[in-house]
Order: structure tokens, then sequence, then C-alpha cells
């Protein structure tokens, strides 16, 4: 009875559908394209940030202390509070960009100092001894030792960042998001498109998240050896 | 420059490793630091290469720049063994000067790009040997290097070491007197402190 009505869930066949008749418009595409990239620039910037965070904080110790403070905030803050403030802030166009960093900081920052604290004692005292420069010990030492816990960040966080960032685009609702496709699909009770947009972002989250993971490990491990031996 | 130990103690608690522990090693030649298990043999190397501070008593003229074998391998364990030598000697040694100390001591071409996890205990033990002999360094300290290998391999690495070594401070600790005298350099021993 309830597959029956529309209204309440979408049939399959239905949001199968909806889904060829969106991707045959141009809009559809430019609409993925618009969070696509703002939803990963936070990300990535929130990588780099939070990569650069936890190194300053694992070789100075009261750096960690100075930022404990804005990470927990960060990390405790509802999501929708902080959009509210972006929008006061920001333009709506940005405002997936920001709240994808922010979700995303401190999941990185955390698992990476972590990494950096959980370094091998033993093999940094040897370091030492041997006067191994920085750059060697950062490729041999610290690399492997912080990749796993990186990509285990980078998992988790990528699905998070498309959960929050078109979170925001709902509420902002920037022109040409697929935030704003949502949007329509709630005020105009569209239980298909809101369904076949679903599927878009859950679809596009998980093929990044592959790729991404994919081709860091291939740059991470392949990266030491050939420098390294040659 | 000769190292001069003098009047060294060091205690961890209430437990006394060392007390007044007085001795010289000689520059260039062959030390070796004997003493039962447990007579404080590896904190007088951890001392004498600065990972430890003495309670009291001095240490003087140890060479700035070290190397070692420790007693664990502690290698990258990821890296082949040819990267985790490289990893501690200059860019102009050239890699088949690495292939060539390696093969010295019985590591096959077949084992060398290998990541370590993958080698046997004794192949680990060796790439760290020479990955201490390689290193640019005045002084070499050995804590119990040649455990774990077997007679024949032993006197290949001992005859690697000697070649190797020489002219530079070697700090042999062992409690094996075969090793010792193997070397046939300045023998101190130590007790275990009552």
């Amino acid at each position: 009875m309830i597959i029956g009505n529309s209204l309440l869930l979408a049939a399959p066949l239905t949001v199968a559908r909806r889904l060829i008749e969106l991707g045959a418009g141009i809009d559809f595409w430019k609409a993925i394209g618009f969070s696509f990239v703002r939803i990963v620039s936070g990300f990535l910037l929130a990588l780099a940030a939070g990569i650069a965070l936890a190194v300053a904080a694992g070789r100075f110790r009261f750096l960690e202390e100075i930022f404990y403070p804005y990470i927990m905030t960060v990390k405790s803050t509802p999501v929708a509070s902080f959009i509210v403030l972006c929008l006061i802030w920001l333009n709506s166009k940005s405002l997936s960009v920001f709240i994808a960093f922010l979700i995303v900081l401190p999941i990185v920052y955390t698992n990476v100092l972590q990494g950096i604290s959980s370094t091998d004692r033993k093999l940094l005292e040897m370091a030492d001894l041997f006067r191994v420069k920085w750059w060697r010990r950062l490729l041999y030492i610290y690399i492997p030792q912080i990749t796993p816990y990186l990509i285990s960040a980078c998992s988790v966080s990528i699905g998070m960042s498309f959960k929050a960032g078109i979170a925001a685009e709902l509420i902002g609702i920037p022109s040409g998001s697929i935030g704003e496709r949502l949007y329509e699909a709630k005020v105009y009770l569209d239980t298909g498109d809101l369904f076949a947009w679903s599927l878009v972002i859950i679809t596009i989250s998980v093929l990044f998240e592959k790729l991404f993971i994919y081709v860091s490990k291939l740059i991470l491990k392949s990266g030491g050896k050939t420098k390294v031996e040659h | 420059m000769n190292i001069k130990i003098d009047k060294i103690s060091k205690s961890f608690g209430d437990k006394k490793v060392l007390v007044n522990f007085s001795a010289v090693l000689y520059e260039n030649q062959f030390n070796c630091i004997m003493g039962p298990s447990g007579c404080g043999k590896t904190t007088l190397l951890n001392i004498l290469m600065g990972f430890l501070s003495p309670d009291s008593g001095t240490v003087t003229g140890v060479p700035e720049i070290k190397s070692a074998v420790f007693q664990e391998d502690r290698l990258c364990e990821q890296f082949s063994a040819v990267s985790n030598i490289r990893m501690v000697i200059s860019k102009k040694v050239d890699t088949d000067d690495i292939i060539k100390h390696l093969n010295n001591v019985g590591i096959g071409n077949n084992s060398i790009y290998l990541p370590v996890c993958e080698l046997s205990g004794g192949m680990r033990r060796r790439v760290a040997i020479v990955r201490a002999v390689m290193a640019e360094s005045g002084i070499i300290f050995l804590d119990e290097p040649f455990k774990g290998l077997d007679e024949e391999t032993k006197t290949t690495v001992i005859k690697y070491v000697k070649e190797h070594a020489k002219g530079k401070t070697l700090v042999l600790v062992t409690h094996n007197i075969d090793e010792a005298r193997n070397f046939s350099g300045n023998i101190i021993q130590m007790a275990i402190y009552q």
C-alpha cells in the first residue's frame, strides 16, 4: 500500500525513470558539478589544514594545547548552528565549502595527530643517532606511520563532508546546487526527485571516496620507494 | 680522543644499575664491554649514545657523529634493505656500493629490494649491521649485534665488521667471550651491582 503511494515512498521504477529524465538534462550535471566542486574543495582544504596543524602540534606540543579548545568546539557544535552563522558571514554559494571544511578538519587533525603521537620512539631515537635529515624522517618514519590513520580519517570524512555540505545547501539554497534540487523536491512533495537526488549524492560520495583512497594509497606507497631507492 | 667514563652512576627508581663506574674506551680501536645480563651494559651504551644522562659522573670524548646496531633491529619495516641503508647515508654513495655491502654479509640480490618485514630475523640483523657500518661516523656501538645469527653467518659478519670498521672506534657489547676474543681489543668487564 505504501509502495503504491508515490508521495510517501517512491517506487524503484519511478526513481529510475526520474534519474534517466534528470540525466538527460544539462542542469542535472551542472548541479552535480556545482556541489561536487564545492564540497570536494572544502574537503581538500580541510585535509591540507588538518595535516599541517597536526604536524605543527606533533612537533611543538604547546600548540596541541592551544588547538585543543578550538578543535573540540568545532567538533561539538551542531552543523546547523554553523550553517546559520555562515549564512550571515558568507554568501550561500561558498557555504558548502566552509561547512565541509569544518566537518573534515577535526577528524583529519585528530587522526593525523594520533598517528604522529604513536610513532615508534625507538625509530626516532635511531634517526636522532644517525642524524637522519628531516625529509628522510618524514618519508621513512612519519608517512608510513600516519598513512593508515590518514586513510581512515579520509574514509570517514568524505561521506560526512557530502552529508553536511548538501545539508548546508538545503538550508542556504544556493542557486544551481543539489541542495536546491532537494529543497524543490521537498516543497513540491516530489518524492521521486528526492530519492533520485539522494541516490546521486550517495553515488558520487562513494565513488569519490573509493577513487580518493585508491589514489592516495598509490601515491603514498610508490612515492617512498621510487624516490628513495634510485 | 679516548672516551673517558668517570664514576658514573645510574638508577631506575630504587634499582641501582651503575654505581661509580669508570672505564676508558680507546679511540680507533675495538672495545668490548662484557658482563652478565642485567649488569647495566645497555644502560651504559644508552648513556654513551646520549639517550640517557647519568645521575652522577661524567662521560667525555664521545664523537659527535655516531652509528649503532641496537638490541632490536630498528629498521623501517615497509622499506627494503637498500632503502633502510640509504636513509642514513649520503646521496653520493652509489646504490651498487650498498648492494655490494649487503652481498658481503650474505644477503642476496633477490632479497635486497624486499620490504625488510619480509626478511628473516638473521637477515634483518645483518641489514642493521651494514647500516651501522656504512653510516658516516667516528664510532659504532654494537649492542649484542650477532644475536640470532648461526655460527657460519656470524663468522662472515664478524669478518665484514672487522674489515669495514677499521679505523673507527668500535664499542661492542656482548656476554659471549668468543665474540670479544674475535675482535681482540680492549675488554671491559662489568659486574652486577650487589
